[in-house]
């Protein structure tokens, strides 16, 4: 797999190389520049925006509300093309990617955490993870769901539904979910946004146990200066630009 | 995602509100009912109707008479007889091996003398009652679906029986009876022949008692008593072994009274009489009339099916009306999906999967529920017309390619109708996700 952009050379990370199989995926923007449309107008979400996220690393993205951090989250996620510049994500050059490309992108190379934990209400916790395992066609991942539910400490939930679990409970699933598919990145919108301040901690501690355990490269966007300061590396967005 | 999943989901997507699930399900369920009850009455209705018009047998069905074809009988379904024109086994074989011919059903008639109970040692009045001069129809009785009789009680005699008769109405008339007490009862027959002695003209006669097994309406040919063919000829040859009786009993100019053809279709009823009335001979067949009234039949089932169609749209656009509501409520579950990985076709399937089980649901309680409206229907106009003295009419007969279409049919509505907001659903980009609530 070739690499964009520097690996981590900190004694912490080196450790954590020759403990997993792999490392996560690099991300490498360059000059990225990303505007949507509001009625008439043109607003810029994102202005010629440079950014390298090593892969393997733990990234804080911060800034205030209607700074572009959704916004670029959804650029390396693959949810939407950037309009200009470069965007790739391990060896995935992401502007040049089909829809159905971006859709195998995001199957097997990314797990979504969401603010709002994106569980389907209709179907339970395990269910929730072998949906997403499904999505990948794999059957052997499929099975992995009650392994996953154990690691996230929910196996006796796991034939809840997800209004039958907690905040924590459901954030945990969704980690569970993201991680289905073995990503090498994983993209956390406000993961603790809706959470209180111990059920905040233990998401935070499972997700950087998954990272080092998995040594997968992961972004978190947030508001709080606490989630973001347990990052190795923070950048702080404002009105679209990285600043410095 | 396999089937299964998307099944599930789907399922299970369509009873988060079940109140929607219910509405809409409803709606497709009446929509169905009606479809399927208009259809089961029109299809029974028309084909009772048909039945009658041609007394029971096929609407394919030609009498043929021992007679000359006028020059109007191409024009006309009545019989236009020009004088007397035999039958004979040449004719048989030729009507046979003609197209579009299905079957030839040969009828010999012979005159008889007809004495009911209770009988004396003679051929004369006892009792009050008259011995009567009649005529005996014999055919081929294994045929009698492609012959216009109607089984009225009772049952037809056994093909090849020489002994068991089946009587119209009018004998009932003669004897004074009722049609249910006729049954099972012997009338003795005189098979009569003429013969010449030294006083004159003579008549002596075979006599044989017979049992009334049943009691018909046919069309088949002019007399009070149906018998097997075989008791027919044997009665035609003892009396042309004799001479001719003059007006009471004359010597039949033809080996067979008339003949049933049955062409192959409808529409080769016309070409099969065209050539019956080619080599000669006079005929008759509700050829026009049924055609007139299959296309007024045919217009009471375009406007019935359009009435349904009315029925299955609005249902359809029910189905649309609830799948456009769910994918307006759940952009951000199709985001989140389409962010985790699902493809278009993954969420089409889901929606078009929720579709297709409303309409199968609601088909298979519509289909099953415009049956018993039919059977109803059936009943309540069976009960009149009995009230009125008239013959029942039976309705509801269980179809299953009207079953089948009408499911299948449900389905397909549900599923177009779905198209649109599943491709919308489909369509919706994986930021939804990430999109504030």
């Amino acid at each position: 797999m070739r690499l964009i952009g520097p690996r981590l050379t900190q004694g912490r990370n080196v450790a954590r190389e020759t403990k997993v199989a792999r490392l996560g995926s690099a991300i490498h923007l360059r000059g990225v520049t990303h505007w949507y449309r509001s009625g008439r107008s043109r607003v810029e979400a994102l202005h010629d925006v440079e950014l390298e996220i090593p892969a393997g690393g733990y990234v804080a993205l911060t800034g205030p509300s209607g700074a572009g951090k959704s916004t670029l989250l959804s650029l390396i996620g693959g949810l939407e093309r950037p309009q200009s510049g470069v965007l790739a994500v391990g060896q995935h050059d992401l502007r040049a990617l089909r829809a159905d490309e971006l859709a195998t992108y995001r199957r097997t190379n990314i797990g979504f955490i969401f603010q709002h934990f994106g569980l389907l209400d209709l179907l339970s916790a395990r269910e929730n993870i072998e949906l997403a395992a499904a999505l990948s066609g794999s059957p052997t991942r499929r099975r992995q769901a009650p392994d996953l539910l154990e690691e996230v400490g929910l196996l006796d939930r796991a034939e809840h539904r997800p209004g039958e679990l907690s905040g924590g409970e459901r954030q945990r699933v969704a980690i569970a979910r993201a991680l289905v598919n073995d990503p090498s990145l994983i993209l956390a919108d406000e993961p603790t946004g809706n959470l209180d301040a111990d059920s905040a901690m233990r998401v935070l501690d499972l997700l950087e146990r998954v990272h080092l355990e998995r040594g997968c490269t992961l972004l978190v966007v947030t508001h709080n200066e606490a989630v973001a300061r347990r990052a190795e590396q923070r950048f702080r967005l404002d009105a679209g630009r990285l600043l410095p | 995602m396999t089937w299964l999943d998307s099944l599930t989901l789907a399922s299970r997507s369509l009873w988060r509100r079940p109140g929607r699930a219910v509405l809409t399900i409803l709606a497709v369920t009446l929509g169905a009912t009606l479809l399927v009850a208009l259809a089961s009455v029109a299809t029974s209705a028309g084909s009772r109707i048909v039945s009658k018009l041609t007394n029971g047998g096929p609407a394919t069905a030609i009498k043929v008479s021992a007679a000359k074809a006028d020059s109007d009988q191409a024009y006309t379904d009545d019989l236009r007889a020009a004088g007397p024109k035999p039958i004979t086994d040449v004719t048989l074989n030729t009507l046979r091996q003609s197209p579009h011919v299905a079957a030839v059903i040969p009828v010999i008639a012979s005159r008889i003398l007809a004495v009911p109970p209770p009988f004396g040692t003679a051929a004369s009045p006892v009792s009050g009652i008259s011995a009567y001069g009649d005529t005996m129809v014999g055919v081929d009785l294994s045929q009698a679906r492609n012959l216009p009789i109607t089984v009225l009680a009772g049952r037809l005699p056994r093909t090849g029986s020489l002994n068991e008769v089946a009587i119209t109405e009018s004998y009932i008339d003669h004897a004074g009876m009722s049609l249910q007490s006729a049954l099972g009862t012997q009338v003795e027959i005189a098979e009569p022949q003429a013969y010449q002695s030294q006083t004159g003209l003579q008549f002596r006669g075979r006599w044989v008692r017979e049992e009334i097994v049943g009691v018909v309406s046919q069309q088949v040919g002019t007399g009070a008593f149906l018998v097997a063919i075989e008791q027919a000829r044997l009665a035609q040859a003892w009396a042309v072994a004799g001479v001719d009786g003059g007006d009471a009993f004359p010597l039949p100019t033809s080996k067979y009274a008339g003949i049933v053809v049955v062409a192959s279709s409808l529409d080769d009823v016309h070409a099969v009489r065209q050539m019956i009335t080619g080599l000669g001979y006079a005929n008759t067949a509700p050829e026009h009339l049924v055609a007139s009234v299959l296309r007024y039949l045919r217009v009471v089932d375009i406007v019935l099916a359009g009435i349904g169609a009315i029925a299955l749209g609005i249902a359809g656009l029910g189905v649309a009306n609830a799948l456009v509501a769910a994918v307006r409520e759940r952009r951000r579950e199709i985001g989140v999906l389409k962010a985790i990985g699902a493809r278009d076709r993954d969420i089409l399937r889901w929606f078009l999967l929720e579709a297709f089980t409303v309409g199968l649901v609601g088909g298979a309680i519509g289909t099953l529920a415009g049956l018993l409206i039919a059977l109803w229907v059936g009943v309540s106009v069976n009960t009149y017309l009995t009230e009125q003295g008239l013959q029942s009419i039976q309705f509801g007969d269980v179809s299953w390619p009207l079953i089948g279409t009408a499911i299948l049919g449900t389905c397909l509505v549900a599923i177009a109708a779905g198209v649109v907001p599943a491709w919308q659903a489909a369509r919706l980009s994986p930021k939804e996700a990430v999109a504030a609530a």
